[in-house]
């Protein structure tokens, strides 16, 4: 069966019933109302609503994820895993900012998990290892925070930032500093602040 | 930029480190990102280089939530430093060697039984890992001339008279699964039956030092980092 979707700018797109159902959104439309008229998608313009269908026909065939797979523990593993990411949906994701950005909220707006999972997986691994300029660059955010708070926040990193020197050191102290357990916390350290430190 | 949800998302995927320079870009970032136990909790354990090592994810027991607060728990203890419990504990055989280690909770120090250098075990009691008092030997069918040990990697080094070092875990004596090479070879037999010899751990990195000789390996891949004779 062929599902009419119209694009925000009003173009009309006809994809197979099993393509159109991996939008969670169109699922329940398809479901509580049938298959009858052509289903407006008023946030998702002609653009981006290709890339989306393109993804969709790639992936007709995955299971389609169950709520809880994808909100509870197995959700959550996913995260820290940072689950591998097949070829195709790299290159698929492999776009310009602007794009990677609409097919994201188009993703949470049709409710397509493994599309929003993936934009978002892809955000991240662009902010990884950027400082804080950069992040600051790559989503055109103004710098909000008083002089005064910035100063605080520097400390604050600067003090982490050197925890891994301070080990070391200790690590060289000698016999009788071995540092095979977890650290002090910043606080304790320097009241603990032994002589081999 | 996004709606709220899915910033919280993209945040979900960064790590403690990358959420310390995210929370630093501007008040909504910073907002969010210490709004949510999840990453919250990931950002305060990077802030002091500590690691989840409970291996389940966040949602499922103990929750992001309730990891966060016995964390801020264990803080607050280091900064006061206060008794809030107190229990005697009587420890296996006769403690007759100063060699004692403390790790993630768990003390182990070196003891003679029935004839041999063995190491003994105190689970410790804790509130916030909500463990009780165990205690537990070595069962090794050697002489224990120095060892070392990471709660948090469940790695337990165990050096032989006869200069063997051998990667176990701390759960169940067996090779570690990390460690390509369960057993590592120092050149020679270790002197004076173990008592000067030293183990260090960094990383991946393991230093072993008996009386003017030093070697180093990276224990995942049993490489030699450091040979050096004296």
């Amino acid at each position: 069966m062929i599902v009419s979707l119209v694009s925000s700018d009003g173009k009309l797109y006809q994809v197979d019933e099993a393509v159109a159902r991996r939008s969670g959104v169109i699922y329940t439309v398809l479901e509580d109302i049938g298959n009858q008229k052509p289903i407006p998608l008023l946030n998702v313009p002609s653009h981006v609503l290709k890339q989306v269908i393109e993804y969709c026909e790639y992936h007709r065939t995955d299971p389609l994820p169950q709520d809880a797979e994808w909100s509870g523990p197995a959700r959550a593993e996913l995260v820290r895993r940072k689950a591998v990411v097949s070829d195709w949906d790299k290159k698929f994701i492999d776009c310009d900012q602007t794009l990677l950005f609409e097919i994201i909220q188009a993703a949470s707006y049709l409710d397509i998990k493994p599309l929003l999972d993936l934009g978002c997986k892809t955000v991240a691994n662009m902010m990884t290892g950027k400082s804080v300029e950069d992040i600051r660059a790559l989503f055109h955010i103004e710098n909000d925070f008083t002089p005064e708070e910035e100063t605080a926040m520097q400390v604050e990193r600067s003090e982490f930032e050197s925890l891994y020197n301070i080990m070391i050191k200790s690590m060289a102290g000698g016999v009788n500093a071995p540092v095979t357990s977890l650290p002090i916390p910043g606080k304790a350290r320097r009241r603990l602040r032994a002589p081999h430190y | 930029m996004f709606p709220a949800e899915i910033v919280l998302k993209v945040l979900e995927y960064l790590d403690g480190r990358d959420l310390a320079r995210c929370r630093m870009a501007c008040r909504s970032l910073k907002e969010r990102a210490d709004r949510n136990s999840a990453t919250l909790y990931a950002f305060r354990l990077a802030m002091h280089d500590y690691k989840d090592a409970a291996q389940t994810p966040y949602d499922s027991f103990p929750t992001a939530a309730l990891r966060l607060q016995r964390l801020e728990q264990y803080f607050t203890g280091w900064e006061h430093l206060d008794h809030v419990q107190q229990e005697r504990i009587k420890l296996p055989g006769s403690y007759d060697s100063p060699s004692a280690q403390l790790s993630g909770g768990l003390y182990a120090y070196k003891y003679t039984r029935t004839g041999r250098k063995t190491i003994g075990f105190v689970e410790l009691p804790s509130r916030i890992r909500e463990t009780r008092v165990t205690t537990w030997s070595q069962e090794d069918a050697f002489d224990v001339a120095a060892f070392a040990m990471v709660r948090s990697e469940d790695l337990l080094v165990l050096l032989e008279v006869n200069g063997n070092l051998h990667l176990r875990t701390l759960s169940s004596n067996k090779s570690h699964p990390k460690a390509q090479c369960p057993i590592l070879l120092l050149d020679h037999t270790v002197y004076g039956s173990g008592t000067g010899a030293v183990i260090q751990m960094l990383g991946d990195s393991i230093a072993v030092y008996d009386d003017g000789d030093l070697m180093v390996w990276n224990w995942h891949s049993g490489d030699v980092l450091h040979p050096c004779f004296g």
